[in-house]
């Protein structure tokens, strides 16, 4: 399980417990000692975000963003909220600072390359999304990215056709994989026709 | 030209109302195509829009017009299957001119027209085209 995995269970367990209690003296999250005060704003936070209260959860991690600019998760969640409330310019910039404090946080390239395709930046997102893979092989919503991004926007079913069957190696599981299996069907059928049009001289 | 196409209903009598409605549309088609010759793009992207939606309309309102009185539940379906007949090609002609504003992304054009393009087919062909990007709802991480 990997350290940011054990932070993930940790903190939504925390959050899930607000309002019951809180943490006193400091916190052990993945083997990593954080301030309580710390986890225990971030969790409130979180708690804001998780119950659908995003004006409240936005108020909490901008004040929670000043007060510690070195943690990303702050920022990526602020940037989810401005994405949600229209603001996509300011969920950019969120996600920039994110990426800024944490080279190795994929879920923050992740997010950084959505809001840049939502702009037409689609350059600029194709290399968030490598980034975020870089960051971590085994993060799988930006091989799914990858794949709609060269799919729908940059006339690369090839690529799309990669990057949908190493998400689908990663999510053999997920509920609704079945759809992506059927996207791969259909890109291979799309790939290999122009293949065999030239392979017959273009007769059908 | 547009609002007089869509003024059209087709409805009895739908020989003539579909003649005019097609006259109309041969119109509204020609003023397009002058504006998207102006080789500015969002022009074009608009008005590659509004042929799509020209021809998608068509499409909609023949298999939506008014059904010949009379006619039994066998020949209500085969006149359905008349009507689909006329209309699919026009949905066709539609698909393929919202993919050519599609394209444009590869040019790096991506504006509002190209947007409603992009929606319009992710309706008509979505299992092509209604796949959007995947992300975490919140993350738990804290650094």
């Amino acid at each position: 399980m990997s350290q940011r995995l054990i932070n993930s269970i940790v903190l939504v367990g925390a959050a899930t417990l607000l309002g019951a209690c809180s943490m006193s003296g400091p916190a052990t999250v993945g083997g990593e000692q954080y301030p309580a005060t710390v986890t225990n704003r971030y969790a409130r936070a979180l708690g804001y975000m998780d119950a659908g209260n995003d004006s409240r959860a936005q108020n909490e991690l901008e004040a929670f963003g000043e007060a510690y600019p070195g943690y990303a998760g702050a920022q990526v969640n602020l940037g989810i909220i401005y994405e949600r409330r229209g603001r996509p310019d300011a969920a950019e910039a969120a996600f920039r600072r994110a990426v800024s404090v944490c080279a190795e946080c994929a879920s923050a390239y992740n997010h950084l390359g959505i809001s840049q395709r939502h702009k037409g930046l689609f350059d600029e997102a194709e290399q968030s999304y490598l980034l975020a893979i870089e960051a971590d092989a085994d993060y799988s919503l930006a091989y799914y990215n990858l794949g709609v991004l060269y799919d729908l926007y940059r006339g690369r079913p090839d690529l799309a056709l990669q990057y949908y069957e190493a998400y689908v190696e990663r999510e053999a599981d997920t509920a609704d994989i079945e759809d992506v299996r059927k996207w791969i069907i259909d890109l291979k059928r799309r790939v290999n026709a122009p293949q065999r049009a030239a392979q017959s001289g273009g007769r059908p | 030209m547009r609002d007089a196409f869509h003024a059209v209903k087709l409805e009895a009598p739908l020989k003539d109302n579909l003649k005019l409605k097609k006259k109309r549309m041969e119109y509204a088609l020609a003023a397009y195509g002058g504006t998207a010759d102006y080789g500015v793009a969002e022009v074009t992207t608009a008005a590659t829009y509004e042929i799509a939606d020209l021809y998608y309309t068509l499409g909609q309102d023949l298999m939506a017009s008014e059904r010949p009185k009379g006619l039994n539940d066998e020949e209500l379906d085969q006149y359905d299957i008349l009507l689909e007949e006329q209309a699919f090609p026009f949905e066709e002609q539609a698909i393929d001119i919202l993919l050519s504003n599609t394209a444009r992304t590869q040019d790096g054009i991506y504006d509002e027209w190209v947007r409603k393009s992009f929606a319009r087919l992710a309706d008509l062909v979505p299992a092509r085209f209604a796949k959007s990007e995947r992300s975490e709802r919140l993350v738990a991480t804290i650094d």
